[in-house]
């Protein structure tokens, strides 16, 4: 009998518990397109704290903002936080930097990139041209601007970023973590190259078999991958790439509350806190009559 | 709405495609409406070798309907490849030729503002962040700014944060400030004119207005003094082969007829 290969899959309870206050985290999908959500609205049950995120460059978005819009984070790294068309500021993210009631650090899509291959490389920083002559370079600390002493000419390094707890959303996975993405991978294999834990929900478990069937179908390898939690329906609402579309009508109600405080507070009572799970989440926002009406690839 | 009218969206998408050149690549942004379809549009039209990567869902030269979200999965129809975004920055970004980009001010030199009105400690306005213009605005590139809205507040002397460069301050600032020189901007486009840069001051200078409106008011909705040459003209109006192919082939689903009206 040979040694048995360990499984992670795990409950999204277990994953969510190695989040501990003033935890990094960085965030997958891109948009109104493939972010964690039934896993940041666990998170923001579990009321942890003090949290420091990054969303995914440049495309932050409900994820980014309900975690700070609930106060569970008080610092993040962004180079976008909007909805395209539906929304093109998110509203907490808005006016808590408005308020100076979080610590926000501009980069761009460009440089939280550099950062992230710098922590993968383990190198000391990444370098750059982007930036150069752009106030980002004036207020973000951690982007220094040197001469690189083979042209003479000025560089942007910028220091590596390395989350504690990645959380990305992926359509399909074998028990063992490998990925499979539907559709586009946007930045979720370089995110899950950096950080220290993996935590992948993804639609469906598959058979390993199914991956080994047809490997170059792989988009991120186990070996970045600590846990796998299934969660069917865990990005709405937003599209899960290849499986359903955003729901535009949710997304464009979650922008509205979030504008005023107390509506706000309401939708977190209604959609997060009184709920114990993502299926009674999904009992609330129509059920499967709306998730059928979203699922039209 | 009949035939002949358009939206100031669908005349914005059909005059960005006829300055787009045959054989040349390059990207947009996320809510890039616009830009998508006169990507499409060019394909179909005068530059059948275009090739366009679709924002950061990183598919080459879709050929489906036009969507709202430039990163939704419906836009692979007809994609040749695809790319991972962490790839598209290694080996596609750089060889770009061109690149549309907008912004919540953009000054008379197309620097761009993204980011913040007011203090940036204490901003009035917080716009959603820098998303790619500071890097994309390094590259030795053709900008095309477009903006939804044409005021003395988005058009203005001064940013109040400068996200994106564009010719910086003119003249030889770009190469003091070490800056790669390029092409950088050339085109401004509006809901109710077209701009260039004068080619000594890099200032923005209006080349067109669009049909209805009068050179004196897009200067009254401009925050700075616009260079005017002699041979400003109207802006061409959409043929009616432009409108047909934008709406039954592009534009299946009116995405630019139903954006907002400024």
């Amino acid at each position: 009998m040979y040694p048995k290969r360990k499984e992670k899959i795990v409950g999204i309870e277990e994953a969510i518990s190695w989040i501990t206050k003033g935890s990094f985290v960085a965030l997958g999908g891109f948009m109104i397109h493939n972010h964690p959500m039934a896993m940041v609205r666990e998170l923001v049950r579990k009321k942890t704290g003090d949290l420091t995120i990054i969303s995914t460059p440049p495309g932050g978005s409900i994820e980014a903002d309900m975690l700070i819009g609930s106060g569970q984070a008080t610092t993040i790294y962004s180079a976008y936080c909007g909805a395209e068309a539906l929304g093109p500021v998110m509203p907490n993210y808005q006016r808590k930097i408005m308020n100076s009631e979080i610590k926000n650090y501009d980069f761009d899509e460009n440089t939280i990139v550099c950062g992230y291959r710098a922590a993968v490389a383990k190198l000391p920083c990444e370098i750059t041209m982007g930036g150069l002559g752009s106030d980002m370079l004036k207020v973000n600390p951690f982007l220094k601007v040197f001469n690189d002493p083979i042209s003479n000419k000025p560089l942007v390094a910028v220091p590596p970023i390395q989350p504690d707890v990645a959380l990305l959303h992926a359509q399909r996975a074998d028990c063992y973590g490998n990925i499979q993405h539907g559709g586009s991978v946007f930045m979720d294999e370089l995110i899950a190259s950096a950080a220290k834990k993996v935590i992948v929900s993804v639609e469906e478990i598959i058979p390993h078999e199914f991956i080994t069937k047809d490997p170059f179908k792989t988009t991120i390898p186990s070996t970045l991958v600590d846990a796998i939690v299934r969660i069917p329906c865990g990005t709405h609402p937003f599209s899960s790439h290849a499986y359903y579309i955003q729901d535009e009508e949710h997304i464009k109600y979650y922008v509205k509350c979030a504008k005023d405080p107390k509506e706000y507070r309401a939708y977190l009572d209604k959609y997060v806190y009184s709920v114990k799970d993502n299926e009674e989440y999904l009992e609330k926002i129509g059920g499967v009559r709306k998730l059928f009406e979203l699922k039209i690839y | 709405m009949s035939d002949d009218e358009y939206t100031p969206s669908e005349l914005m998408a059909i005059v960005l495609s006829r300055e787009l050149v045959d054989g040349e690549t390059g990207e947009m942004g996320a809510y890039s409406q616009i830009p998508m379809a006169a990507c499409k549009l060019a394909r179909l039209t005068h530059a059948p070798n275009l090739n366009w990567w679709c924002s950061a869902s990183s598919y080459l030269n879709p050929t489906g309907p036009l969507y709202e979200s430039s990163t939704d999965y419906r836009n692979i129809t007809g994609a040749e490849a695809v790319l991972h975004m962490n790839e598209a920055f290694f080996y596609a970004i750089p060889h770009y030729d061109f690149f549309f980009w907008g912004g919540i001010q953009i000054d008379p030199y197309g620097n761009s503002n993204l980011t913040s009105i007011g203090d940036y400690k204490k901003p009035k306005f917080r716009g959603p962040g820098c998303a790619a213009l500071p890097t994309v605005s390094a590259l030795p590139i053709k900008l095309f700014a477009y903006m939804n809205d044409h005021k003395p507040y988005t058009m203005v002397e001064k940013l109040d944060f400068l996200t994106g460069v564009g010719h910086y301050y003119g003249g030889d600032s770009k190469t003091k400030a070490g800056i790669p020189e390029g092409v950088g901007p050339v085109l401004v486009i509006t809901p109710i004119a077209v701009m260039d840069f004068d080619e000594e001051t890099k200032r923005m200078r209006l080349k067109s207005y669009h049909p209805g409106i009068t050179p004196g008011e897009v200067q009254k909705n401009t925050g700075f003094k616009l260079i005017m040459p002699d041979n400003i003209s109207e802006t061409i109006p959409p043929t009616k082969e432009e409108l047909n192919i934008l709406r039954n082939e592009i534009d299946c689903f009116g995405i630019l007829r139903k954006m907002k009206k400024v």
